[in-house]
């Protein structure tokens, strides 16, 4: 900062004639706050707090008619010089700001307000540096826009509310420059008493440090026509404070320009600076007191209601923090909170409300029950409680609105569009389910009972077991597996044993425990049911695991057991149709499984059938066998065994070329 | 959304904004019970309370302790509520100093804790163990 007079640069004054500056000439801004403004140190904020606090307290004093401090201005550096600084530096000032220019020459129209002026762009706040030394005390001599001491005219201090004020008075600032447009200003009295009419608690503080605009008076919906941002907070509640403090009832001359345009509209109509106080107190402020004294009731009503606004305010430096911006700005907030339909609380609130609405108007306490209907009704179709069902094992994401999202695929539903039968299905399902696994409780018995019986050491869950009169091994498997094949040997639950997953497990694990006999007929009952296991074996594909065992069955049968099985594998075919394809065995045939053991049959069968040519056996087996070929060979499909049949064997014992063919070609295949 | 949920939201929203700059008591989870003026709220119920007072209250008899200016976090508040000024003097409440209130709050601190040891001796004596689910940090 050059080391002026003035304490700023005047530097860039020079060019500043008085024409409008350029909207990017920002130099008082940058002034102020930028590379020009070095001389903003830290220590300038204190020394503006700490001397505004000074000024707060003198005047406080001043105001309660006691002495002043010593800490009056003469503690100021060069207060004295100054002042006469100021006298002049106001004039300058003036002259070179916008604001003031703008509000000397332009007429200004209705509705317009000169804070911002378009035409200036962003609006001038003071240099730091001048309101450090501008004229804060209020003397009256100063005349500068920033300064807090407005224009008074002489008619103000007619008002006897004024006058009961012990405020110290101002001479009628004679020295004033004239403003043109002071005509259409009204009287400082009626705009301030306006302004605390219609917010008791938020006089506009003048414009402060880094402050634009000033924030318009807050309060109870005022049609205001201009909207801005929320202003900054740049030191408030000190600037704020000094500045009302010497002016409770008389706002600096800058509040004329940031009253609201209403106001100035409707005053202006009565009569400008002419009038005294009562005519401020027209209608628009009337409603507004009625507003406050709805909420200010604690004091008896001996002074008027902008009165105690007053002293309220002068002890209130922290009133008005929420400009009604913000409060309009947390309604929308709430507003759209409430939108969303998402606030139970609310939603409660709301329905409650309209059943007693409608409780009202239709009278009566017989509707206590209607609305408790209503609740749960509603209650129902809101509360959706989560469905577990079918979700073990599925995937699951966790987010915060659902913990527990399943995210796999659709849920596989084994139940068809067949409502009652297939809930018996599924409720023998669950039964055979329960069945399997008490025959692996057996099989494990019979298993430790082996293990124990070749020596090994009997394992933890054994010897956990209370076995009650202890029973030897041999007893145990004995009645474990009498247990088992009791179970098994009964045609129909075996079917469906092997027609669920783990039921095969089972089978394939107890077949060393059973005998070869009760194999036989395991293997049997298998080939009998062969298309219903086989379509119940789709998605298990255990079924091939029964392959070892068929060989075993197959190679120690004879040939009538051969006939018989092979009988049981056509039961339910007729092997002479003109459709094979319709026939249960093409389903057998499809399955590599099927082939492998139709072949196994036809195989073994013949090579004992050409052992015993002449048997009664081999009188039924032919027969039998070659319905069988035959039918083999004119099914579209055919499924390639489960393992290669040397193309020789197939054509010694298979007297059906075609399907040796077929076979050949599917094993070539292989 | 029904016109009347609007207006009936409005209603609640700006009941509460019509507090501020006035007179209010707070109910803290702690348990304190502030008293000041609300100068400024947001969507969190994150306040200011201005010329904010502490009031102790034990059994009939309450004391105030000055604190100035308070900033409470939103999560903190059990319930703001707005203080009738006409009706605050028919309370039927005895103001006391603060060092008898604080005494009192001692005292029936004092007694609360040596409940709490009973309880759990008595728990301790039964083989379970006793931990209070609220303490007096937060007590709701």
């Amino acid at each position: 900062m050059s080391d002026s007079f003035f304490g700023f640069d005047t530097a860039h004054m020079s060019d500043d004639d008085l024409g409008p500056p350029d909207l990017d000439d920002d130099r008082y801004n940058s002034e102020t706050f930028g590379a020009d403004a070095g001389e903003w140190e830290e220590d300038d904020h204190e020394k503006i707090s700490a001397y505004l606090e000074r000024e707060r307290s003198v005047l406080h004093q001043l105001g309660n008619g006691r002495a002043p401090l010593s800490v009056a201005a003469d503690q100021l550096p060069g207060a004295t010089d100054i002042e006469r600084g100021l006298s002049k530096l106001v004039t300058d000032d003036e002259l070179d700001d916008p604001c003031i220019m703008s509000v000397r020459r332009s007429s200004r129209p209705a509705g317009s307000v000169p804070i911002p002026h378009p035409q200036f762009g962003r609006p001038r706040s003071p240099p730091i540096s001048s309101l450090l030394e501008s004229d804060i005390s209020g003397s009256p001599s100063a005349n500068s826009i920033w300064s807090t001491t407005p224009t008074r005219p002489a008619n103000a201090f007619d008002d006897p509310a004024i006058m009961s004020v012990g405020r110290p008075r101002a001479p009628p600032p004679a020295a004033r420059l004239p403003l043109p447009a002071a005509a259409k200003v009204r009287t400082v009295e009626e705009l301030e008493h306006d302004l605390l009419a219609r917010s008791p608690a938020r006089p506009p503080p003048p414009p402060g440090f880094g402050r634009g605009l000033p924030p318009p008076p807050a309060g109870p919906p005022p049609p205001m026509d201009f909207s801005r941002p929320p202003p900054m907070r740049a030191p408030p509640p000190p600037p704020g404070e000094q500045f009302r403090l010497p002016n409770t009832h008389l706002p600096p001359p800058s509040v004329t320009s940031i009253l609201p345009p209403q106001l100035m509209n409707k005053d202006r109509g009565s009569g400008g600076a002419g009038r005294g106080l009562p005519a401020g107190r027209g209608t628009p402020s009337h409603h507004q007191h009625q507003h406050q004294h709805q909420r200010q009731h604690q004091q008896p009503h001996q002074q008027p209601q902008w009165r105690q606004d007053q002293e309220r305010r002068r002890q209130d430096p922290y009133a008005g923090l929420m400009t009604s911006r913000e409060r309009q700005w947390l309604l929308n907030i709430q507003r759209m909170q409430i939108k969303g339909n998402s606030d139970y609380y609310f939603q409660h609130f709301n329905s409650r409300k309209l059943s007693q609405g409608r409780r009202d108007s239709r009278g009566g306490h017989g509707r206590d029950q209607h609305k408790d209907r209503d609740d749960k009704h509603t209650d129902h179709r809101l509360y959706k409680p989560p469905e577990m069902e079918n979700s073990l094992g599925k995937l699951q994401v966790a987010s915060v609105t659902a913990p527990r999202k399943i995210i796999d695929l659709g849920v596989i539903n084994q139940e068809s569009a067949d409502g009652s039968r297939d809930h018996k299905e599924a409720k023998r399902d669950r039964q055979t389910l329960l069945l399997i696994e008490q025959l692996y409780h057996q099989v494990m018995l019979v298993e430790g009972a082996d293990r124990q019986a070749a020596g090994e050491p009997e394992s933890e869950a054994e010897s956990a077991e209370p076995a009650g009169p202890r029973l030897s091994p041999e007893e145990v498997r004995a009645a474990a597996s009498g247990r088992l094949w009791s179970a098994l040997s009964r045609e129909q639950q075996l079917v469906h044993i092997l027609a669920i997953r783990k039921g095969k497990g089972l089978v394939l694990r107890c077949l060393p425990i059973l005998s070869s006999q009760q194999y036989y007929q395991i293997a049997l009952t298998l080939l009998k049911h062969l298309a219903v296991v086989l379509h119940k074996d789709k998605l298990d594909n255990m079924l091939h695991k029964f392959f070892v065992c068929m060989q075993m069955v197959v190679s120690n049968s004879d040939l009538a057991q051969i006939t018989e099985l092979t009988a049981a594998l056509t039961a339910s075919t007729d092997l002479d149709s003109a459709t094979p394809a319709k026939t249960p065995l093409q389903l057998v045939a499809c399955s590599p499984f099927g082939v492998s053991v139709a072949l196994l049959l036809l195989l073994r069968g013949d090579q004992l059938c050409q052992q015993q040519p002449t048997s009664g056996a081999a009188e039924r087996w032919r027969p039998l066998a070659a319905g069988l070929t035959r039918c083999l060979s004119a099914l579209p499909q055919l499924a390639p065994p489960l393992e290669p049949v040397p193309a020789a064997l197939l054509a010694k014992h298979v007297p059906e070329p075609r399907l040796v063919a077929r076979l050949v070609g599917d094993v070539g295949a292989t | 959304m029904p016109s009347f949920g609007l207006s009936g939201s409005s209603f609640m929203c700006t009941q509460f904004l019509k507090s501020i700059e006035g007179k209010v008591m707070v109910l803290l989870r702690d348990g304190r019970t502030l008293i000041g003026v609300l100068r400024s709220v947001d969507q969190f119920a994150n306040l200011v309370l201005d010329r904010t007072t502490e009031r102790i209250h034990v059994g009939k008899q309450f004391g105030d302790i000055y604190r100035g200016i308070f900033v409470v976090r939103g999560e903190n508040v059990v319930v703001v509520g707005l203080i009738d000024e006409m009706r605050e003097g028919t309370v039927g409440l005895q103001e006391v100093s603060v060092e008898e209130i604080l005494e009192a709050q001692r005292q029936v601190q004092e007694a609360r804790h040596q409940q709490e040891q009973l309880r759990v001796k008595a728990m301790k004596e039964r083989g379970l163990t006793y931990t209070a689910d609220l303490g007096p940090d937060d007590m709701y």
